[in-house]
């Protein structure tokens, strides 16, 4: 071994300074093929170095495992996890758990994904790079040994033989050039074995070329695969978690359209219409400047939050008509639409113009006849509402005037309303005197009377104290019949007026106002007995 | 402090039950509050996982993010990588396109989680870490309030109590009114913020929808980044992918044969064409080609750079066995076999026909339904190998021998090797399928076939340079081989002066005619030194040739060869005048016929004789009694051209035709002998010359080759005309013609067509010198056409001809009695040509 090293090393040598021949045994072809073979390994080492930093999962390991430690997988856990704590009624945790199979949906596809791109490119890719090349550039190496070793067993066996003739030894030196010139056969065999293989695998090689560039059409191909099984699955689930959105009810209802809160609630008349109106008619007809005094900010606000939350407990806003006002208020004024429309504006203005009264009566019951459906219920039912009110205006001092000033402008305004501040004036005047008209002649625009109560969802609350008892027991057999609540009505109008005065005057506790108003409705009631008997 | 210490006291009578606790918040506020916490934890828990599930840093912009991501990296190393091996290679070209689609891919992937992060991931973050905390942190104020209120009013109520029962009322009530308004005061604080965080949760709670609209948007994101990649992914798929079909190279072994056709435009497969013109330059002569297996690395090594369309092949010339099983390889590893599975069937039924005649009919027709391409690369096939059959007494490979060994790569069933006895019978009959189209190729495809249809393969410098020339030939051959794959005018021009040279050795042959004459008197003196000097005169003439067509300096040298060999040609006019005085004018004039045919390979000689001779005079006038020969011969090659047209019968008298030419056979030994040694050397020389020339003057060779078969088995095949109508008719009807009482009444007819084929012939190359010659045997047939009395006339012909062939065997009895003492000498000279021949195989090899 020792010796053959030797001898390569003298032939590199003598090749090196010129002073022997070199047998090149690769055709241009094959030279030109071994040179793009380090190109490809280099390339192909560093795609695939960069691909599997693409992949999320861990490489080498199997489908199940790499599922797990997805981080779409952590995400759809995470949202299982959520779906338990927040409970199945919640819309959060019906969406968080459709959307959590979803993403599991997908983490299985990205898994799937990955595990193909690893077998059918990434191992292939480093097969090449890592393995294949590399074996044959050893090939390589190893004929470049042989031929050294061959060209270094030429030269001695032709010095050997050039030295024959003029050797005193003949017999000596033909044995010699006979094991040398078997030497010379022996490796010229080796070389030319080692350099068909060699050549086969480079020939082999560039005949592939066409299959390695393939890969990368196969990677194009599988991420377009995994986008589409991905987009098909979230496809799938898509309808599902938006119809599951788009069935729950409880939505805000300030700055809703009209229509679109109706529909998803199934009413006719808005909530908070109807809610306001319900809460006023209880406790807010006798309360003078009624709309027109605003309410404390944090009581409006939060009776506003209260409302979009579709709560029940609206107790404690009975005792503050003044925010319940304002809360009906700010619904009309925060419509998208005005109730009263925009499509409509320029009819209701021309109405108004009518000089003569019976003409322009009549033109505004046109217009109010072309309003939309929804619009037109909604309205009536306010205006039946504000006539009442105005019923009451000695008390209230809340006119069918005064409440057009400071309601009209929340019913109708113009599309370009805000672009000028004399136009506003315009149209605001216009306006007040186009509802004033209507709450005037509700009767005749409307006639029939109106359940305010439409919902049934809104029982009168009893008084503080001792007293609710007895207000709660009156109240409850009260809504047993129309006639009576028409007749309580008017009795709790005028027994309310009494105890106010009262308490004005006396000044004292709770308590004493409460016994003192107990005493008082008995004796009212006689008295109002009498007038009846009197009128049969 | 003192608001602290009035808290802490508070709480702690609460706590044991001494004070009460007013409770602020409605039930469903409360409820509200636990949910609130629960929405928190989870909201945080899912935009911390989704956070993870991004590739790309959070919060950085969008280019930076881009630059960041996983798949930009690829890109760019796609990008690099095809830069490095650049654009002509196709892996250069699709990583250039994967990589732009990937970097395409990056953007989308940045666009998508830019936008999860602004509408899912930031609100999800700010519900978490900023709206519900702010809120528990307002009910945690509340509940302070309360408590200073609660502390404050019971402060009130016990100084209002000590009033009654005090000395001092004075001082008293002053306190009270001043805790009056301290309760008073934190009363309002205290509904003042419960006001608010009241909102506050009401609004979270008519959110809920909002926030449950997350993850539908994250779902509806997710589907609209899957939908825009799929989408760019399929817009530049379409494109990659042409790219990569339209790259033509590809391995031709184990790919189906219409698909490695159409990728490479070819109609005859390149490893078929490859191998059989590599065969057919240096093949056609080695013993046991196709069945000698050749050595493993070397047919490996052939299959790679076939596969490879390498244009070097020069080194594969030198072993034709490695050549031969490449060949077999290609055809065994085709997915289906060239002869196709679905006409399996019928190719073994073709074979089990009994008889003979319809067996061929049978095979004929299952031959005609094969797929075009497979038809066209089967004939290409077969017509080689039956041109290999022809040097069967040189190479061994007669068409059973090939059908043996090349057979079962032609054809076998789809569900061979499932029984090894199914294995040995479908092998017999694939044997008995291909031994007689080979041996009948020409029935069965009759055009003759161009070897080197794709003009890319040329012929190396033959191997006689070789000796002479053992370095510059290489490289000469190395330069031509390089030249002419590049154009393909190389080729044409080299046909031109090959004509040019034709019609000179026409244009002598007039004058040298005029000298034949005198020649021949002075040609008995030479007979005595026939048999060593015609193996010199051999050898001479081919070096001539091949030295006039690379090196016209040694002309002089072809000189000196060509004597003898018109020396040879006179001893054989000597001969033949002899044979002429033996029989009656009619006799001997037939007898010439029969006697030129050998002397036509001494013509070719005396082709080759005249280019060298064209400096000296008197070398110039041994020539020409050749040519004038040639004129009286060429008639001959006539006839078998009509026999050809009628397919369906010469496909029955095929073996007919063999038993005759086996006779021929035994005869066209003798006529060389009498010739002495001349013919046997003229004929290695003939076809070693034809060839180094064209591939057509291969297919010229087959006339004169074939002329001595032709003239006995004339006779039945001209019969057929007359009877053809009348047997065709019967084969409609009958399957089974007579043929032996046809050939008794058909010599007369056979004369007459003789004279009729021969002008339809001129077309051919060799043909367009047959008109100058025939004006002289045309007289002396017209005289015997035109005899009115045919039928006593034929009579005596026919009797005539009988009695001719007759003699003619007698006289081929005689020159085999001295064949045979002669042969001994020629088998010794062949070998040495076989041995040197192996020595510069063996010099090729070292070299």
């Amino acid at each position: 071994m020792m010796k053959k090293q030797f001898n390569r090393m003298k032939q590199l040598a003598n090749q090196t300074v010129g002073r022997a021949e070199k047998t090149e045994v690769l055709s241009d072809d094959l030279l030109l093929i071994e040179r793009r073979l380090e190109n490809v390994r280099l390339v192909s080492h560093n795609v695939h170095k960069k691909m599997v930093m693409c992949l999320q999962g861990n490489v080498g390991t199997d489908a199940e495992k790499r599922h797990k430690k997805l981080p779409l997988m952590i995400l759809s856990q995470s949202m299982v996890e959520g779906v338990a704590q927040l409970g199945e009624e919640s819309l959060i945790g019906k969406m968080m758990d459709i959307c959590g199979d979803a993403e599991n949906k997908l983490a299985f596809e990205q898994s799937q994904h990955e595990v193909l791109l690893e077998k059918d490119i990434l191992d292939p890719l480093n097969q090449l790079a890592e393995v294949d090349i590399p074996n044959i550039q050893k090939q390589r190496r190893h004929l470049a040994k042989l031929v050294l070793d061959y060209d270094s067993a030429k030269g001695r066996y032709h010095q050997a033989t050039k030295s024959f003739p003029s050797a005193t030894n003949a017999q000596a030196m033909a044995a010699k050039v006979d094991m040398l010139k078997e030497e010379m056969d022996e490796a010229q065999n080796r070389m030319e074995i080692c350099k068909d293989q060699v050549a086969a695998d480079m020939y082999s090689f560039a005949s592939k070329e066409g299959e390695y560039a393939r890969y990368y059409v196969l990677l194009l191909e599988a991420q377009a695969e995994y986008h589409r099984r991905a987009l098909a699955s979230i496809e799938s689930v898509l309808p599902n978690i938006q119809s599951q959105q788009d069935k729950w009810m409880e939505k805000p209802a300030f700055g809703t359209a009209l229509e679109e809160h109706l529909k998803r609630t199934g009413r006719e008349v808005a909530l908070p219409i109807e809610a306001c109106v319900m809460m006023l008619l209880e406790t807010g007809m006798q309360e003078e400047g009624l709309f027109r005094i605003a309410a404390g900010a944090s009581k409006l606000k939060k009776l506003k939050a209260a409302l979009d939350c579709s709560t029940s407990q609206l107790e404690e806003f009975y005792s503050d008509p003044h925010a319940v006002a304002g809360a009906l208020k700010s619904y009309l004024r925060e419509l998208p639409e005005p109730l009263m429309s925009y499509q409509l504006y320029e009819e209701w203005i021309q109405a108004s113009n009518i000089s003569d009264p019976d003409k322009r009566l009549q033109a505004l019951w046109v217009v109010c006849d072309m309003l939309p459906k929804a619009n037109k219920t909604n309205f009536r039912y306010l205006v039946k509402f504000l006539a009442k009110l105005a019923l009451e205006s000695d008390v209230n001092k809340m006119t069918a005037s005064n409440i057009a000033i400071v309601l009209g402008p929340n019913l109708l305004w113009a599309k370009t309303e805000g672009s000028l501040a004399e136009m506003a004036a315009t149209t605001s005047v216009h306006v007040v005197s186009i509802i004033e008209l209507i709450i005037n002649h509700a009767g005749w625009f409307f006639p029939g009377d109106v359940d305010f109560n439409v919902s049934g969802v809104f029982a009168m609350p009893g008084c503080p104290g001792t007293p609710d008892v007895e207000y709660g027991t009156i109240e409850r057999r009260r809504p047993g019949s129309q006639g009576s609540l028409d007749s309580d009505t008017a009795r709790k109008d005028r027994y309310r007026s009494h105890p106010r005065v009262h308490k004005h005057d006396s000044n004292s506790t709770v308590v004493s106002a409460s016994y003192v108003v107990a005493s008082e409705s008995v004796t009212v009631k006689a008295d109002s007995l009498s007038p009846q008997l009197g009128a049969v | 402090m003192k608001k602290q210490f009035n808290r802490m006291r508070q709480l702690a009578n609460q706590t044991v039950g001494r004070a009460e606790k007013t409770e602020v918040l409605s039930d469903d506020l409360l409820q509200i509050e636990r949910r609130m916490e629960l929405v928190r934890v989870v909201s945080h828990n899912t935009h911390k996982k989704m956070a993870v599930c991004l590739q790309g840093q959070i919060g950085t912009d969008a280019e930076k993010r881009h630059k960041k991501l996983p798949l930009t990296a690829l890109s760019q190393a796609m990008q690099d990588g095809g830069n490095q091996l650049g654009e002509e290679s196709l892996i250069g070209k699709m990583m250039e396109m994967c990589g732009d689609a990937e970097n395409r891919l990056a953007s989308e992937l940045m666009q998508h989680e830019m936008n999860i992060e602004k509408e899912i991931l930031d609100p999800l973050n700010q519900l978490a870490e900023f709206d519900i905390p702010n809120i528990l942190k307002q009910r945690r104020q509340l509940a302070k309030l309360v408590l200073d209120y609660d502390s404050a009013r019971a402060r009130w109520l016990q100084a209002t109590k000590s009033i009654i029962s005090g000395t001092n009322t004075q001082a008293l009530t002053a306190k009270a009114d001043s805790l009056k308004e301290e309760v008073d005061e934190a009363m309002n604080k205290m509904e003042l913020c419960k006001d608010q965080l009241s909102a506050d949760m009401y609004n979270f709670f008519s959110k809920e929808a909002d926030y449950a609209r997350y993850y539908v948007m994250l779902l509806e994101a997710q589907a609209d980044y899957h939908r825009k990649s799929l989408t760019l992914l399929e817009s530049v798929l379409p494109n990659i992918q042409a790219q990569q079909d339209s790259w033509s190279e590809k391995p031709a072994f184990g790919t189906a044969l219409d698909e490695h056709l159409k990728r490479s435009s070819r109609e005859i497969a390149l490893p078929i064409e490859a191998c059989v013109m590599m065969l057919l330059e240096t093949g056609m002569k080695e013993e046991g080609l196709f069945r000698i297996a050749a050595g493993a690395s070397k047919l490996k090594k052939l299959k790679a750079a076939l596969d490879c369309s390498t244009s070097q092949l020069e080194e594969f010339y030198s072993d034709p066995h490695a050549v031969a099983g490449a060949l077999k390889s290609y055809l065994r590893e085709l997915p289906e076999p060239l002869m196709t599975y679905q006409l399996y069937d019928e190719w073994i039924q073709a074979s089990n026909v009994p008889d003979p005649d319809k067996r061929l009919q049978a095979l004929w027709v299952t031959c005609d339904q094969l797929p075009k391409n497979n038809k066209a690369n089967f004939r290409y096939l077969v017509k080689f190998l039956a041109k290999l059959a022809q040097e069967s007494d040189v190479n061994k490979m007669t068409p059973s021998n090939i059908a043996i060994v090349l057979g079962p790569n032609l054809l076998w069933a789809k569900t061979e090797g499932s029984l090894a006895e199914m294995a040995a019978a479908t092998s017999v009959h694939v044997v008995t399928i291909i031994d007689p189209i080979i041996q009948h190729a020409d029935w069965f495809f009759p055009e003759d076939v161009d070897f080197n249809v794709s003009g890319m393969f040329s012929m190396p410098a033959p191997l006689p340079n070789n000796v002479n020339h053992l370095t510059p030939p290489d490289y000469d051959s190395g330069t031509i081989e390089r030249k002419r794959p590049g154009s393909m005018v190389g080729p044409d021009g080299d046909m031109p002066r090959r004509d040019s040279s034709a019609n000179k050795l026409m244009d002598h042959n007039p004058r040298r005619g005029n000298t034949v004459p005198r020649k021949q008197h002075a040609s008995p003196a030479f007979q005595p030194p026939l048999p060593p000097v015609e193996a010199a005169g051999g050898a001479g003439g081919q070096s001539t040739a091949e030295l006039l067509l690379q090196q016209p300096a040694q002309v002089g040298l072809g000189l000196e060869n060509c004597q003898p060999g018109v020396a040879l040609g006179m001893a054989a006019l000597a001969a033949a005048q002899q044979l002429l005085a033996q029989h009656t004018e009619e006799i001997s004039s037939k007898s010439r016929d029969s006697a030129s045919t050998p002397p036509a390979q001494r013509n070719g000689t005396g082709g080759s004789g005249q280019l060298s001779v064209g400096t000296p005079v008197a070398g110039s006038t041994g020539p020409s009694p050749h040519m004038t020969r040639r004129g009286t011969k060429k008639p001959a090659p006539a006839p078998p051209k009509p026999a050809n047209p009628p397919p369906i019968q010469p496909a029955n008298q095929p073996v007919p035709q063999q038993t005759q030419s086996g006779t021929p056979q035994s005869f066209s030994p003798s006529p060389r002998p009498l010739s002495s040694y001349s013919p046997t050397n003229l004929s290695p020389t003939q076809t070693q010359a034809q060839t180094n020339t064209t591939p057509r003057r291969h297919s010229s060779n087959q006339p004169p080759i074939q002329a001595p078969n032709h003239p006995p088995p004339q006779p039945p095949t001209q019969t057929t005309p007359p009877p053809q109508t009348g047997m065709l008719g019967d084969q409609a009807e009958d399957p089974s013609p007579p043929h032996t009482p046809t050939p008794p009444s058909t010599p007369p007819p056979t004369a007459v067509f003789q004279d009729s084929p021969s002008p339809t012939a001129p077309p051919v190359f060799q043909s367009g010198s047959l008109p100058r010659p025939r004006p002289v045997p045309k007289p002396r047939n017209r005289p015997t056409v035109p005899p009115p009395p045919q039928p006593p006339a034929i009579g005596s012909d026919s009797n005539g001809i009988c009695s001719a062939a007759f003699k003619t065997m007698e006289s081929g009895m005689t020159f085999k009695a001295v064949g045979r003492a002669l042969i001994p000498d020629i088998a010794i000279e062949k070998p040495v040509t076989h041995l040197k021949d192996a020595d510069l195989d063996t010099e090729s090899t070292v070299l």
